[in-house]
């Protein structure tokens, strides 16, 4: 254990808890700059970090990602941290964290265990959804005469573009429980989350049994496939849980 | 999220790695939060966060959605026939749900707001300045501490 910290200016920064009795396979190869605190059965992955300067640019947030995938793609269950848990040292990491949450933490890492999130990104094809959107209502179609009579004049302008995204908005609930019935049978748990950005549709979360992963890969191809005129779909995962771990 | 990317077939759209901003958003929007009795431990690092996340329309977006909407051809898009999108199953456009991307935007205010709270109420914070608007009460005892410490 090298991460000890305790000192003004390092600390030590916490990736995620995995289970202890995964560490002791000799299999498993530790990033380089990444250590362990064990606290029984659950043990914390950590780093050292230096507290003279600021968190969060590009390469804090790559390595917290990069060091999550290292488990992941290991098969190693890890819940992760939200970016950015720091602490004092390891000491202060297992009384305050590890032992506190301690069952809480492996009742999630039994319960997870074997399984992956992906999220699914669903994004509107932007004249589809316009043409559907205006093919719905005719009063954007007046509106858009309007606007055309109007020419380049930014109020019509811009009473046109408000009332468009708004019936984008109108209609995008609707659409996400469309794709949420087709993804509900493939996956173990769902969420669902309605995009705030007009050209978005909404982000599903998906926990999948790893057994089931290739299935679940040539399903949403399969289903990218059907929808291609109406939206686009960015699979990302297999990831670590992140949206399904428990809130202590 | 580093994984290669696998042959898809051409519709799923998968990237590989990355790119930054979806890492942001599962890494910033998710994963266990370390509860507040513990905060009183946590170094105070100044969290930086970028919050690509919320996306509240602006005249800008109302702009590009009517110059769409201006070039739009409508009978390259699906006919004369109903507003189809996902299946043809669909209802008027004109029956509005409110549900939907405005709750979607209070969540992650909410949600972003609450992320920021990291260290407060702790004597020993030595974050230089709050990445998130305040309650009145602490941000000014904040303040007091931030003018203390600088």
């Amino acid at each position: 254990m090298t991460a000890v910290a305790d000192t003004t200016d390092h600390a030590v920064y916490v990736f995620g808890v995995v289970a202890s009795s995964l560490l002791d396979s000799d299999d498993v190869q530790l990033p380089d700059d990444v250590d362990v605190v064990r606290a029984g059965p659950v043990a914390a992955v950590v780093g050292v970090v230096g507290t003279e300067r600021k968190l969060g640019l590009a390469a804090d947030v790559r390595r917290h990602d990069r060091v999550i995938a290292h488990f992941v793609e290991n098969g190693i269950t890890i819940l992760p941290m939200r970016f950015g848990a720091v602490v004092t040292g390891s000491q202060t990491l297992v009384r305050d964290v590890l032992e506190p949450n301690g069952r809480a933490f492996a009742d999630a890492l039994r319960d997870l265990d074997g399984y992956v999130q992906y999220t699914v990104r669903v994004a509107y094809v932007r004249d589809a959804v316009l043409a559907a959107v205006m093919r719905a209502d005719p009063r954007l179609a007046a509106l858009r005469d309007s606007a055309r009579a109007a020419g380049p004049a930014r109020d019509a302008q811009v009473r046109l573009g408000e009332a468009v995204v708004a019936a984008i908005n109108a209609r995008r609930g609707n659409d996400a429980n469309r794709i949420e019935t087709e993804l509900g049978p493939l996956a173990d748990r769902l969420d669902c989350e309605l995009s705030s950005d007009p050209d978005r549709l909404a982000d599903f979360t998906c926990l999948v049994d790893r057994a089931d992963a290739d299935g679940f890969e040539a399903a949403l191809e399969q289903i990218a496939k059907r929808h291609a005129d109406a939206a686009q779909l960015t699979l990302l995962g297999p990831l670590a849980p992140y949206h399904f771990v428990p809130e202590l | 999220m580093t994984m290669a990317n696998r042959d898809a077939g051409g519709y799923l759209n998968r990237p590989a790695p990355s790119g930054l901003a979806d890492v942001v958003e599962v890494i910033l929007d998710k994963g266990i939060v370390i509860d507040a009795y513990v905060r009183v431990s946590l170094v105070g690092i100044e969290l930086l966060t970028i919050d690509a996340r919320i996306v509240i329309a602006s005249v800008d977006t109302y702009l590009r959605f009517a110059e769409a909407t201006n070039r739009l051809d409508l009978y390259q898009h699906g006919g004369k026939d109903l507003p189809e999108l996902f299946g043809g199953m669909e209802e008027s456009g004109a029956k509005r749900k409110t549900r939907g991307a405005l709750s979607g935007v209070k969540d992650k205010i909410s949600e972003a707001v609450g992320s920021g709270d990291d260290d407060d109420d702790d004597g020993k914070s030595r974050r230089s300045s709050p990445p998130r608007k305040r309650a009145s009460a602490s941000s000014g005892s904040r303040r007091r501490r931030q003018e203390d410490d600088e």
